[in-house]
């Protein structure tokens, strides 16, 4: 415990050794006194650094002030007192002296102590407006002592710190850092002097608190005003500087609440806060003159207080936002006038670009969940509102096109790991990217750039998507047409499907003939598609012979067989089925028709809409095949006939058949002509060449659709054509029963001959067993006499002639749409069934 | 105590030998260093203003 007594004769004895030019009796010496016991009196905050602590600080600033070898002295001094038995109060010697350290020597103490002095008389100086009188220099002492002025000493302290900032505009670094440093002192005394007052360190502390969203104990978050305030309510002190750092602070606390974290940012304002807390606490221990004040906090933390403005208006605007769109409203907001603000935010907008240019799929382009068999369309689409903004809508769809590509390529190709010629093209894209990202660093730089100079680094961007693309798109072509044998596909789909292999169809028809007039309900999937895979061998050239292998059954009523290597059979056998529509009542000629079955690379050309096409136009062409069969049926029973009934050829209502048939024969054979070659095998031609030249899958499919469209289109079966569709199908209908009547006709001609011929048998038998012939045999061997056709029953007559007109009528009707449409191929093919102007005649008489 | 003393004239604290007598004897009797050294610096401080004034004085007599 200090002796009173003992403490004050020993500090009147250091007054008296260091203010020599006092007189001992001085009454400043007493109040000298007086406040240096206050002084002693008061608590000091910090604790005493142990002797070790302060040695090495004053080592340290020691041989910062370059006299190291003056620190090696220091430390075999100090090993030399630790032995000393004297030294008890070492670490408080040593803390005394190392605080004492380099204290500048009493000489030089004028331009500090003029600036000081200015500084005391502060209070003063304003009202008085002059130069301080040394005289004054202990008079402002007392009042600001005094513990009940804390207004006064609140409002010195403003004038003080504006008055140091005048000192310091007017008097240069010397005087502002001491300036500075006597606030921090008045401060310092003030807080130490009376307890009921802030004082500006504390408040510095706190603002440094504050800074990093840390209540500190002085300034607390005020959740109304949405920003640090400060507490206890007194009048804020030091009212410049504090209302500019609170918005700083409410900035610091807002950025560090999840949004756009820029973590650059936040490291580089951490980092100067670490200085300056760092400034301060050396300031505080050492007291020396550059410690930290108010005033240097404000010009420190004006720059970054701008920037941490833009960067909440910034993140207040995006927060929204994800991915593309973000940078696109980020570069919004950078079309400010301040071009500090641009350039800040132009920084931003690099740093949210960076991450974009790496995975642009990412984000302007959602996925969708989608089957793998529509993998291609339905799965990636474009969003363009999240376009980021240096990205044009084209190249943007480009890029679409590649992923697209590539996603294909992995997932439904099978071709896993593919990725196109992974180092180089991505080091060579990522490299065009990279340069390209750095065109657009260059290009963000404010004002100065041209638009020029943007759209290069938009074209080199483009460019690396273009590139990286194509090589996709080529992949994927080769692969679809190289090893998924997509041309193949469509050939079969062709020469089956679309009826093109002759003998397939020969060979099919014959054994389904008998079958397709049960009705539907009688057929049986499994039978028929033996029926369909056995006329497939019988046409193509024997192959690897394989084993039908499983008949496996889906939904939907189709059968399909599944083939094991790679011949062009087996492909075909893998994928051709058969489909039995469950309308009912309905005979096989309706419900059979042929299917064919995709697997998913090939599927996204041969979609199953495109599927439907073809067993459109299919069941066109299948009614089309039945008619004609049916008329040569019609004309193979003639000839059979005509070889027993010698007579046949020269009947007249026979020789009418003949020409109502033959005008049916040629009217089927030239619109078979008609569809095979001008519809289907034009367009095929496109087909082929289309297919060479695609550039990606895109260009595959839609050839593919070109071509199924324009066959649709002159098979008449648009929906626009549909009147003349049902005009077809009526004369269909007409000529199919006439081929029955005739079918008819001729089994009762040659039943008639047959009964001829048994009676005559007959009578012969009873002529040779010496009997008179039979009743009617009087009549039977005039028959066979003749070998004449026997009169044949009028309603033959009367069917002929209804068959005739009908035909006739159908005929016209159906022609003269067909004269009228206004398609070229229709006209093309109405000059062929009238070339030589039969029918016009008729239909104009 | 010469040790002392020529730690401090090491560390160029500008003290001499009375006055560190002084201080070592109020760290003895258990006084905070740190006030302590504010002390001493406050009390430079207001020596030097003295001295100031006195050197100013003696400059205007000289001028008048």
């Amino acid at each position: 415990m200090p002796d009173p007594t003992a403490v004050t004769a020993l500090v009147r004895a250091l007054i008296e050794a260091e203010v020599p030019e006092l007189p001992p009796g001085d009454e400043r010496a007493l109040r000298l006194l007086r406040y240096a016991l206050r002084i002693l009196g008061s608590s000091m905050p910090s604790a005493l650094p142990s002797a070790s602590q302060s040695a090495e600080l004053a080592r340290r600033r020691l041989v910062h002030a370059g006299r190291t070898e003056d620190a090696l002295a220091l430390s075999r001094r100090l090993r030399a007192l630790e032995a000393c038995p004297g030294a008890r109060n070492l670490p408080c010697v040593l803390h005394l002296l190392t605080c004492l350290m380099q204290s500048p020597p009493p000489g030089s103490l004028a331009a500090f102590a003029r600036g000081s002095l200015l500084e005391r008389t502060g209070g003063r100086a304003i009202e008085s407006g002059g130069a301080s009188r040394p005289s004054r220099a202990a008079v402002p002492l007392p009042s600001r002592r005094a513990p009940s002025c804390s207004d006064g000493i609140g409002r010195a302290d403003a004038s003080a710190l504006q008055h140091a900032a005048a000192a310091a505009a007017a008097s240069g670094g010397a005087a502002a850092t001491s300036a500075s440093a006597a606030p921090a002192r008045t401060g310092w005394r003030a807080g130490a002097g009376s307890g009921g007052v802030v004082g500006e360190e504390a408040l510095v502390r706190d603002l440094l608190y504050v800074m990093q969203n840390i209540e500190g104990r002085h300034l607390k978050w005020d959740d109304k005003a949405d920003s640090f305030l400060f507490q206890p309510a007194e009048r804020p002190r030091g009212g410049p500087p504090l209302p500019q750092l609170t918005p700083a602070a409410a900035a610091a606390a807002a950025s560090l609440a999840p949004g756009v974290v820029q973590a650059a940012e936040l490291s580089e304002w951490l980092r100067l806060l670490a200085v300056l807390e760092s400034q301060r606490l050396q300031g505080l221990s050492l007291q020396l003159p550059a410690c930290l004040s108010l005033l240097q906090l404000l010009v420190w933390g004006e720059p970054p207080l701008q920037r941490f403005v833009t960067l909440v208006a910034v993140v207040r605007g995006c927060s929204h936002l994800r991915g593309g769109a973000m940078t696109v409203g980020v570069e919004r907001l950078g079309q400010h006038g301040d071009p500090a603000v641009e350039a800040y935010v132009q920084r931003l907008l690099r740093g949210a670009c960076a991450p974009l240019l790496e995975s642009l799929r990412e984000f302007f382009i959602e996925a969708r969940p989608a089957p793998l068999a529509e993998l291609w369309e339905k799965r990636y689409a474009l969003r363009p509102h999240m376009l980021p903004c240096f990205l044009s809508p084209k190249a943007a769809s480009r890029a679409l096109l590649g992923g697209k590509a590539i996603n294909f390529i992995r997932l439904a190709c099978g071709e896993g790991q593919w990725t196109f010629d992974a180092a180089a093209a991505a080091a060579r894209g990522g490299a065009a990217a990279a340069a390209a990202g750095r065109h657009f660093g260059a290009a963000f730089e404010p004002r100065t750039v041209n638009l020029a100079e943007r759209a290069a680094g938009e074209a080199t961007l483009s460019a690396a998507i273009e590139c990286a693309c194509s090589r996709a798109n080529e992949k994927l072509v080769e692969l679809l047409l190289g090893r998924h044998r997509l041309q193949e596909h469509l050939t079969h789909l062709k020469e089956y499907l679309l009826l093109g292999k002759g003998d397939f169809v020969q060979a099919l028809m014959e054994p389904l003939l008998p079958q397709l007039s049960r009705p539907a309900s009688q057929l049986h999937r499994h039978h028929l598609l033996g029926l369909v895979e056995s006329a497939v061998r019988s046409c193509t050239s024997p192959g690897v012979a394989a084993g039908s292998g499983n008949v496996g059954s889906s939904g939907g009523g189709s059968g399909w067989a599944r083939g094991g290597s790679d011949s062009e059979q087996l492909l075909l056998l893998a994928h051709l089925g058969v489909l039995l529509s469950s309308s009912p009542g309905a005979t096989g000629w309706e419900a059979f028709s042929l299917d064919y079955r995709a697997d998913p690379p090939v599927s996204a050309v041969l979609s199953a809409a495109a599927v439907g096409e073809y067993r459109r136009v299919f069941t066109l062409l299948w009614r089309l095949k039945r008619v004609e069969l049916s008329l040569s049926a019609v004309w193979r029973r003639h000839t059979t006939a005509a070889r027993l009934v010698r007579a046949l050829s020269s009947d007249a209502l026979l020789h009418r058949c003949h020409l109502l048939r033959h005008e049916m024969v040629h009217f089927v054979f030239n619109l078979q002509y008609y569809l095979m070659f001008e519809v289907i095998q034009c367009s095929w031609e496109e087909l082929v060449a289309a297919l060479a030249a695609a550039s990606d899958l895109d260009g595959l499919i839609g050839a593919h659709s070109a071509f199924l469209s324009a066959v649709v289109q002159k098979a008449m079966l648009g929906p626009e054509n549909a009147p003349l569709l049902e005009a077809l199908d009526a004369l269909f209908e007409t000529i199919l029963r006439f081929a029955k009547s005739q079918e008819l006709l001729y089994i009762h001609l040659l039943e008639q001959r047959a009964a001829a011929k048994q009676m005559a048998a007959a009578a012969a038998a009873n002529t040779a067993a010496g009997g008179w012939g039979a009743a009617g045999a009087a009549e039977a061997e005039a028959l066979l006499a003749e070998g004449d056709a026997p009169p044949l029953q009028p309603h033959f007559y009367e069917q002929l002639r209804v068959h005739a007109a009908q035909y006739r009528q159908q005929f016209a009707a159906f022609f003269a749409q067909v004269t009228r449409h206004a398609s070229l191929d229709l006209t093309f093919l109405s000059f062929r069934l009238d070339f030589n102007a039969y029918y016009e005649s008729l239909g104009g008489a | 105590m010469d040790a002392l003393y020529d730690l401090s004239q090491l560390l160029e604290t500008g003290l001499d030998r009375e006055t560190l007598a002084v201080l070592i004897g109020l760290t003895e009797q258990g006084v905070n260093p740190e006030a302590l050294a504010a002390v001493v610096k406050e009390l430079r401080r207001e020596s030097a203003a003295l001295r100031a004034a006195e050197a100013e004085a003696a400059e205007a007599e000289g001028g008048s």
